[in-house]
């Protein structure tokens, strides 16, 4: 822009003090607490630095922290995007692999991890074709899914148990100093690195953002939104996994559960709901930051009441801050 | 979704009309079979039901039919409301809680009837404002912001009570939910009655006044509405208002089944109320539909309830079936638009 | 310029090239309403191609079917011979067949770099290295004015301007084979614009072929080898460049000489006032303006543009002209308290002359005036409510006892709006989406006279709408103006503000270029104006203090 003819075409006079502001990566809010969090929880706590407590903590919030991945990428796809089926979805897997197969002889660490992801892959193509293809919205979509999900889990299982097989059941021990459930976050961070260098990551960022605007330059959008689902369902398989371990069985009833948590953790963790702008770094963050809150205050001793409390002011103040923040930026102009 | 689907101007003005016009005639045959449909199908599901559950044409099978769908009709007038602005009330099941533990442990503590009522109309109007003035601020999706405050609701409750919900529950509210119940002297609960008073009230606000226009208005185009001179933070606060009394009512009525009270006793009601409006015919994207199409709706869930449970089918299947069921009627009338239509 | 037509061809060895894109009988129609019919249309390879036609001509319908957002209802097209069925965007890209829309569809999260090359990968694999993409890109970066620093920033911070540079260059970067710009240059300045022109002929010369949609008939001049006209959904003809001249264009669109239509004006908007007052009018018109102002805007729109004076006077038509973002619609929602000028005052003359500051919107309306919006999709109507809702939505609170509507009343006053707009309705309770377009806009008239305004601001209330309606319109303004009804009307089309307004403000650049009253505004005079070409002497001062 070097001649400029009307104010409407403003040229970009300080474009790098701009671009820095602009910069700022979504997460970062989200990390911010946690840090906080994590601070809080070890000058309340003492054991949580010294008494491994932050290995039991992240254990236990290892099946939050994934679920709260796994409903990212629907969200991100935009359009209305949730997936209120990830919860019950990972807790039949849980029921699958707990009360299903592995009394049947299905001891396989790989193949249980293997069906487990391939069932979650499954019930997620299931939302993927009710949205994606038939265009049910999404909340009732997953919201039918969520009570056929749930309901067959506890068909199949009417009261909690199952039998954890040993390498699934390692999952809740450590690894030296390092939780195992670690590893499976790791695992996880590292295949979604990797789809952050394909082109599905920016497809789905621009279907997320301007559906019409990605499918007129010609992103397949019926095609990146089914995708998103499945890959939420083949997490929510993780979830499954980790939940099994967690619980050292399986409860048809815990399952569903972590769906609205896992809502409030992608919301914590700056993820947009109305699509576009977001990430598993900040969903995982939110999901841990959501757990963190409960052990600090489960730890202070004060009431579980007041934990759920705290649960929805954190929900709606962390939801404020984005949406402020989020504001000041596309103001910023 | 909503905002996402109206959002940004056209590429042409000139064909955007005629898009619409296209919309009207496949929109016109779409919406009136379903139309249709949804008021005759709960009498033929009745029908059905009856074929296999006799019983049920008896008076106290109907009437337990009837006091079903009142709780679950009158916890649906917020759900309405809310999705006919484009939005959803998850605190719903939470308001029902706080209603259903505070009439209990108030009764308990020999507060009267009336200043219970009180306290709870104060509370909801003190709900509504808090979800209506959050879901304003920054577009903030309800979904997130009722989550929130429902959350906060019932531990709020629970604290209140150190998790002592238990109390007493005045005869009346038994006899109201009783199918043997009566009232003025009539062989009806006072349940059904109340029921019909509010669905009338609320049909008639709908349909007749102005606030009521201005619900669907802001629904059916958010960017429209306030260049007509709606107050979208205001009419969001009077929805999420009369939708916390609503879900009071049901609480209230509640407590007479059990006799008792948890504050957990709503959680049922927050997906078969969102059931309810949908299966009725109540758009997600706002505007189009309304309560009437929620009583149906409302029949329709406990129709189908009754005849699984009826089938000895158990509870997780009912919900599987439930399931199917919302899945079967969304698919078939409740689709967006596609992409390309929107271009 | 004909021989740039042969020139073009010269590759194909003097004989007529077979065509690179043939459209055969395409008919297509939405719901009941045929957008275009008979159409047949081809391309040469090479060729530089013009589109013209009113709004509703069916161009935009041409573009969406090439362009693959939508198949024809019926009919043929052919790229090289071989006939092609285009299901997605996507498809027509494989095919060549590139589109650049008039609105800039940008995904605003996505970085400039992800920006450019949407659309060009396959689900999950690049469509090129990052690399080749920095290189592809940068190549247009250059040409087109973007700072290379850019490239992988956000999209966020662009201007409109750069936004539209983003989404040509989203197109050059693919293998195209015909490009078409549909209104896509309309936010470049002159510079940029001719750098992509420059850029397109050279890659014509290498046999692909550009379709070009414009409004703007210096573009379709010095650009076009041909021009071809749309006129209600058909072909009404094809012009060699040096046919191709204004007058030419604009009288196969309208099937009317320019001229006619001047006279058009002096026989409409000269009437009213011929009943009034005949002779003098002028001056007369002159004595009354000092009470009779209702609305003084003295702003500036943006920080750093020219401050200026204008009033709105009761009984006027005031015009609005201007092109598109040079802030004719920042004016009306300034006037109507939407939009906060960057510095100044909007005052409202109440009607026993004290003076208001317009601060809010409802503010503005308490005190009579009234906003008919752009967009009415977007920002007017409620499709799925009714009639009566739509046009009473505004002020139902009139017609309530105890909070209830009084139903006769309402529908009693819907009824007399309806037939005072002569709106073509079977039922005022049903869904208003049934309406055709121009009956549509009328509910959102009528929405506001129920009002009873004493200021009547429109948003190009007239675009897409059938010539039997506008002329309603027009004389309906007329009316309201005899009324004492002060009209402020922005239009895109020139004609319809020379033939309907008394005086005409022409914005440019964020402040007004000229103010034209009746003697000045004709057709060629706003045009001008608009481009900033030829200031009127003795108008634009308005005030600009």
């Amino acid at each position: 822009m070097t001649t400029v003819t009307a104010p409407a075409k403003e040229a970009t006079q300080s474009p790098r003090i701009r671009w820095n502001v602009g910069r700022i990566p979504y997460f970062v809010p989200a990390l911010v607490i946690l840090v906080g969090l994590i601070i809080i929880n070890a000058v309340v706590n003492h054991g949580f630095i010294n008494n491994q407590g932050w290995q039991e903590a992240l254990i236990a919030a290892s099946p939050l922290i994934v679920l709260a991945m796994a409903m990212t990428p629907p969200i991100l796809a935009g359009g209305g995007g949730v997936d209120l089926s990830v919860g019950p979805s990972a807790g039949l897997i849980s029921v699958l692999v707990a009360g299903e197969l592995a009394p049947r002889g299905v001891t396989n660490t790989f193949a249980l991890w293997l069906l487990a992801i391939l069932f979650g892959m499954a019930a997620g193509a299931v939302n993927g074709a009710l949205v994606a293809i038939l265009r049910v919205a999404p909340i009732i979509a997953t919201l039918a899914t969520y009570l056929v999900f749930a309901g067959l889990a506890t068909q199949l299982m009417p009261s909690p148990g199952g039998v954890v097989p040993p390498g699934i059941a390692a999952l809740s021990g450590t690894t030296g100093q390092i939780p195992n459930a670690v590893f499976v976050l790791i695992g996880l961070g590292v295949l979604w690195f990797l789809l952050l260098r394909t082109a599905f990551w920016r497809n789905l960022i621009a279907v997320g953002s301007n559906d019409r605007a990605a499918f007129t330059a010609g992103v397949p959008v019926t095609v990146v939104r089914f995708v998103a689902f499945v890959l939420s369902g083949a997490m929510a398989g993780v979830g499954g996994i980790l939940l099994t371990a967690v619980l050292g069985g399986a409860d048809a009833t815990v399952g569903p559960q972590y769906t609205l948590i896992a809502i409030a953790g992608a919301a914590v963790g700056g993820i947009s709901l109305s699509g576009g702008r977001g990430g598993l770094v900040g969903a995982a963050a939110g999901g841990a930051s959501l757990f963190l809150i409960q052990n600090i205050l489960s730890f202070v001793q004060v009431s579980s009441f007041v934990l759920q409390i705290a649960y929805g002011l954190v929900l709606i103040v962390a939801v404020l801050f984005n949406g402020g923040w989020d504001y000041l930026r596309l103001r910023r102009r | 979704m909503t905002q996402n689907l109206t959002t940004a101007a056209s590429v042409s003005d000139a064909t955007t009309d005629r898009d619409n016009d296209a919309g009207k005639n496949s929109g016109w045959r779409r919406w009136w079979q379903p139309t249709l449909a949804v008021y005759t199908a709960p009498v033929i599901l009745f029908v059905v039901v009856g074929i296999k559950l006799p019983s049920i044409f008896s008076k106290s099978g109907l009437l337990s039919v009837l006091v079903l769908a009142a709780v679950l009709g009158i916890a649906c007038i917020g759900q309405t409301l809310a999705i006919l602005i484009g939005g959803i009330d998850l605190s719903i099941p939470a308001t029902i809680g706080l209603a259903n533990v505070l009439v209990a442990t108030l009764t308990l503590n020999h507060w009267s009837f009336p200043s219970i009522c009180l306290v709870l109309f104060g509370l909801s109007i003190v709900i509504g404002v808090v979800n209506g003035v959050l879901s304003s601020l920054f577009n903030l999706h309800p979904l997130v912001v009722t989550l929130g405050t429902g959350s906060i609701i019932t531990g709020g409750i629970l604290e209140h009570t150190h998790g002592n919900t238990g109390g007493v529950v005045p005869h009346f509210i038994v006899d109201a939910v009783s199918p043997v119940g009566r009232s003025f002297g009539l062989p009806i609960p006072a349940s059904v009655l109340i029921w019909l008073v509010l669905a009338v009230l609320v049909l008639l606000i709908e349909r007749r006044t102005t606030i009521g226009r201005r619900i669907f208005a802001l629904g059916a185009n958010p960017t429209a509405a306030p260049l007509s001179l709606v107050n979208p933070v205001v009419t969001r606060i009077v929805v999420y208002t009369v939708g916390a009394i609503s879900a009071c009512i049901s609480g209230v009525l509640l407590a007479g089944f059990s006799g008792g009270a948890s504050a957990d006793i709503g959680q049922p009601y927050l997906f078969s109320t969102i059931t309810a409006v949908v299966v009725g015919g109540t758009a997600l994207i706002g505007g189009r539909g309304g309560y009437g199409r929620t009583i149906a709706g409302a029949f329709i869930t406990i129709e189908v309830q009754t005849l699984l449970i009826g089938l000895k089918v158990g509870v997780s299947m009912q919900q599987v079936f439930l399931g199917l069921i919302i899945l079967a009627l969304v698919a078939t009338y409740g689709r967006e638009r596609s992409v390309a239509q929107r271009i | 310029m004909t021989t740039t037509t042969t020139e073009t061809a010269e590759p194909a060895q003097g004989e007529m090239p077979s065509p690179m894109l043939t459209m055969h009988d395409i008919h297509h129609a939405y719901g009941k309403t045929v957008a275009l019919h008979d159409l047949s249309f081809e391309m040469l390879p090479g060729e530089i191609r013009g589109l013209i036609g009113e709004n509703g001509s069916g161009k935009s319908t041409l573009v969406k079917l090439l362009s693959g957002v939508m198949p024809a209802s019926s009919g043929t097209i052919a790229v090289d011979g071989r006939r092609v069925v285009f299901r997605s965007p996507r498809a027509a890209q494989r095919a060549g067949i590139v589109t650049v829309f008039q609105e800039t569809l940008i995904s605003a999260e996505s970085s400039v770099r992800d920006n450019v090359f949407l659309g060009q990968d396959g689900i999950a694999r690049r469509g090129a290295s990052r690399s080749a993409e920095r290189e592809r890109a940068l190549e247009y970066f250059e040409k087109f004015g973007l700072e290379t620093s850019v490239l992988d920033g956000s999209v966020v911070h662009l201007s409109l301007a750069q936004r539209q540079v983003l989404t040509i260059i989203r197109a050059l970067t693919r293998q195209w084979r015909l490009l078409i710009l549909d209104e896509s240059t309309s936010a470049l300045d002159l510079q940029t614009r001719d750098a992509l022109f420059d850029v397109l002929r050279e890659q014509t010369r290498s046999g692909r072929s550009v379709l070009f949609v414009s409004h703007r008939m210096d573009e379709l001049q010095s650009f076009v080898d041909r021009a071809t006209v749309l006129r209600s959904g058909a072909m009404v003809g094809t012009l060699e460049q040096a046919a191709a001249t204004p007058d030419a264009l604009l009288r196969l669109m309208s099937q009317r000489a320019s001229k006619e239509s001047l006279e058009n004006l002096d026989e409409l908007s000269h009437k009213p006032d011929a009943g009034a007052s005949v002779p003098g009018g002028e001056e007369a018109a002159g004595e009354r303006r000092v009470e009779s102002v209702r609305i003084r805007a003295d702003v500036s729109l943006r920080e750093n543009s020219r401050r200026f004076l204008i009033e709105v006077r009761a009984g006027e038509v005031l015009g609005v002209a201007g092109l598109e973002g040079h802030g004719g619609a920042a004016f009306l929602e300034t006037l109507v308290g939407l939009r906060p000028p960057a510095s100044g005052e909007v005052v409202c003359v109440k009607p026993d002359l004290s003076t208001k500051p317009v601060r809010s919107y409802g503010r503005a309306v308490k005190d009579g005036t009234v906003y008919v919006p752009g967009n009415r999709q977007v920002e007017g109507l409620f499709a799925p409510l009714s009639v009566v809702d739509n046009m009473l939505m505004a002020t139902m609170g009139e017609d309530t006892t105890l909070g209830c509507f009084r139903m006769r009343r309402l529908l009693a006053r819907t009824q007399s709006l309806v037939e005072r707009l002569d709106v073509e309705v079977a039922d005022i309770r049903a869904p208003v989406d049934r309406l055709s377009g121009g009956n549509q806009q009328k509910v959102l008239v009528g929405r506001w006279l129920a009002a009873q305004p004493r200021v009547l601001v429109m948003n190009d209330p007239l675009r897409g709408v059938d010539i039997g309606t506008k002329r309603q319109f027009y004389q309906l303004l007329r009316r309201l103006a005899d009324s004492d009804v002060a009209v402020v009307l922005l239009s895109t089309e020139i004609e319809e503000l020379v033939q309907v307004c008394d005086r005409v403000a022409v914005f440019r650049d964020q402040s007004v270029q000229a103010l034209l009253d009746r003697h000045q505004m004709g057709y060629d005079e706003i045009l001008e104006a608009m481009f900033g070409q030829n200031v009127v002497a003795g108008a634009a001062q308005g005030g600009a203090s």
